[in-house]
């Protein structure tokens, strides 16, 4: 490529930094699929990008299929690269998933650097293939290299075509799980003047960094004493259905997610003292909420979750003992800090 | 929300005609937003306070016997109405009224706490509402003082009887007879004069005429009896701590006689007819310092 040339592309890739991605995508298609704690396609093209720098990174095009997939001792990295005369495939071993996204980078990025000297040089690949070794070498890394021109050992039915646009690339790298938290403890703080206990269970549907859920929970009995009289209480409990919305941000060992959440109450309350004639009484409520939740991605089907949701009831009816009046009432604001395993499938 | 409600259940003019669809659909809409309404909170209505009344104690064994004669009145007892008409009921103690009389729980105006009871009577001749008052009854205490708060709003006199406490007491197998009486009488001037009234001796003892019970403020009347069957007894009367009047060296009543104290509202002819008396703290102590 001609010097003028390559300036002219660095000026410009300057100019547009925050379109960075955008224009990346436009000379590359990389298939990418890892389970969830497993570098993503973002996270490798940026690491090939420092290894090659910029310039180089603009000014080629490639074409390749990674892939991740858990074995018996770790993880191991299926890479296919388009090359002139036909597919190449590098298979590398780790017992940690992270540590292929530099094994990903070194080969995408030897690669790409033999195309650019290629165009400039016309040097020989033999050269490349030795030194694509011995840089994988240096990471530690088990690279079993196959000898080119080898047909691809991938299935052919999951390979792209080279006509694929990028959007289709990226939908093949697209996430979609059940999950289930089950069980999940929380504690409601706030709502009536003790602290209530609540446990429940969870199942929802995760595409990528988004999540619905709907929630089905159990607020164990929680005494309220009359403030006016003794001897005087009531005993509330209630069961909850929630629908819920959140957006993550995660690295590979952990996430955060942002929520909005609503549903139903369904409050069950009866007096209790030796002053009262006790009868119980049922009504639903609505509530609407919003908080975060961090994740701890322990394995690519377990992760702990923790939550703190600040919730808004819709409607707070009063306890009302005849002949004494109200005696208590859901307070307008209240917190639920929530723990549990969350289950991925 | 509770507007929308009606308004769907309100038979109004359609601009178009709804079809059987259009009713479903608001019905499924209703029934979505109608927990989300705030306006709506229809309250859980948990059970009913058993304290706004104390009816008269019956022996949970059927028992005919009257409560007064195995129940012993200890010299350690208060009730401030906090919980109500229980606190009597939890005694053994019982309150009533006349027919058209009432007595009950108010929060104002109240001497300590929350709440205090009213007792509300008339002496209109078209009624039957002269009394209304809680007992305690048994074997009361053989020395005691028997205190209570009183409110009374101004603007009343009394040209008969106006009693706010009444002690009677009744020997083996004899009927209940009237022993002492806290009475209002009232000058000519409109004041308010406290009387103990003594049924045992045949004695009467005058009202009180240097000492005035107040209107519209919460004053406290206290009896000490140190009941005897012979003349080593005593009886006092105290208004706001202060010493009214003092009998000693007399018959009370048989040692081993039960009673019963009342305290409420008990009127024959009272201008204006109705009257409400508010009452709280009301207790039977060892001694008068101890008196809430």
């Amino acid at each position: 490529m001609p010097r003028r040339k390559s300036a002219g592309v660095m000026l410009c890739s300057a100019l547009a930094l925050a379109s960075w991605d955008a224009s990346a995508q436009a000379q590359w298609k990389l298939t990418w699929e890892a389970p969830v704690d497993c570098p993503r396609r973002e996270d490798v093209l940026a690491a090939m990008r420092d290894i090659v720098g910029e310039a180089i990174f603009r000014a080629t095009s490639l074409e390749a299929d990674g892939r991740i997939r858990k074995v018996e001792e770790g993880y191991r990295l299926e890479l296919s690269i388009a090359n002139e005369d036909g597919p190449r495939v590098r298979s590398v071993d780790a017992k940690v998933c992270h540590d292929l996204l530099g094994a990903s980078a070194v080969v995408l990025g030897l690669h790409v650097e033999r195309l650019a000297a290629q165009s400039e040089s016309g040097a020989d690949n033999a050269n490349d293939e030795r030194a694509d070794s011995a840089s994988a070498g240096e990471q530690g890394l088990d690279l079993s290299p196959t000898s080119a021109p080898a047909a691809p050992e991938t299935d052919p039915e999951t390979t792209p075509s080279n006509e694929a646009t990028n959007a289709e690339f990226a939908s093949t790298q697209r996430e979609r799980r059940w999950w289930l938290a089950l069980p999940q403890g929380s504690v409601v703080v706030g709502s009536l003047p003790d602290v209530a206990w609540v446990g429940g269970a969870a199942v929802g549907w995760r595409s990528d960094a988004w999540r619905v859920w709907v929630t089905g929970r159990y607020q164990f009995p929680q005494t309220v004493a009359a403030d006016a009289v003794p001897n005087v209480g009531v005993m509330v409990d209630k069961y909850s259905v929630e629908l819920g919305v959140s957006h993550s941000w995660s690295n590979p060992w952990a996430d955060v997610a942002l929520g909005l959440s609503g549903g139903l109450d369904y409050v069950v309350a009866g007096g209790i003292g030796d002053d009262v004639a006790p009868s119980r009484a049922r009504g639903a409520a609505a509530y609407v909420g919003g908080g975060l939740t961090f994740r701890w991605l322990v394995t690519d089907w377990l992760s702990l979750a923790a939550g703190a949701v600040g919730e808004v009831p819709l409607t707070r009816p009063s306890f009302e003992v005849a002949s004494l009046g109200a005696i208590g009432r859901f307070n307008p604001v209240h917190l639920r800090i929530s723990l549990g395993p969350e289950w991925n499938f | 929300m509770c507007a929308l409600t009606t308004a769907l259940d309100t038979p109004i003019t359609p601009i178009s005609r709804p079809t059987k669809k259009h009713l479903v659909l608001a019905r499924i809409a209703m029934g979505v937003l109608w927990p989300i309404g705030s306006a709506c909170e229809p309250p859980l209505d948990v059970g009913e306070w058993k304290c706004t009344a104390a009816p008269l104690f019956h022996p949970p064994d059927g028992s005919t016997e009257i409560p007064g004669r195995d129940t012993s009145v200890e010299p350690s007892w208060h009730s401030g109405f906090e919980d109500g008409f229980c606190g009597y009921a939890r005694a053994r103690g019982f309150c009533y009224s006349a027919p058209d009389a009432t007595y009950r729980v108010v929060d104002a105006p109240a001497r300590s706490g929350r709440k205090a009871a009213a007792f509300t009577i008339s002496t209109d001749r078209g009624k039957d509402a002269e009394q209304t008052r809680c007992v305690r009854e048994g074997l009361l205490p053989q020395d005691a003082y028997y205190s209570a708060w009183f409110y009374i709003p101004g603007g009343t006199t009394s040209s008969g009887n106006w009693n706010l406490m009444h002690f009677q007491s009744a020997a083996e197998d004899a009927p209940l007879e009237g022993i002492w009486d806290v009475s209002l009488m009232s000058g000519d001037d409109g004041r308010l004069v406290p009387w103990l009234r003594d049924y045992v001796g045949g004695s009467l003892i005058p009202p009180s005429w240097d000492f005035e019970v107040p209107v519209d403020r919460w004053f406290s009347l206290s009896v000490r009896l140190l009941r005897a069957s012979t003349a080593t007894g005593a009886a006092a009367l105290y208004l706001d701590g202060e010493l009214v009047v003092e009998r000693t060296g007399i018959v009370t009543d048989a040692e081993e006689a039960w009673g019963q104290w009342y305290v409420g509202n008990l009127a024959t002819n009272l201008d204006p007819s109705d009257s409400t008396i508010y009452v709280d703290d009301v207790s039977i102590r060892e001694s008068l310092d101890a008196s809430p």
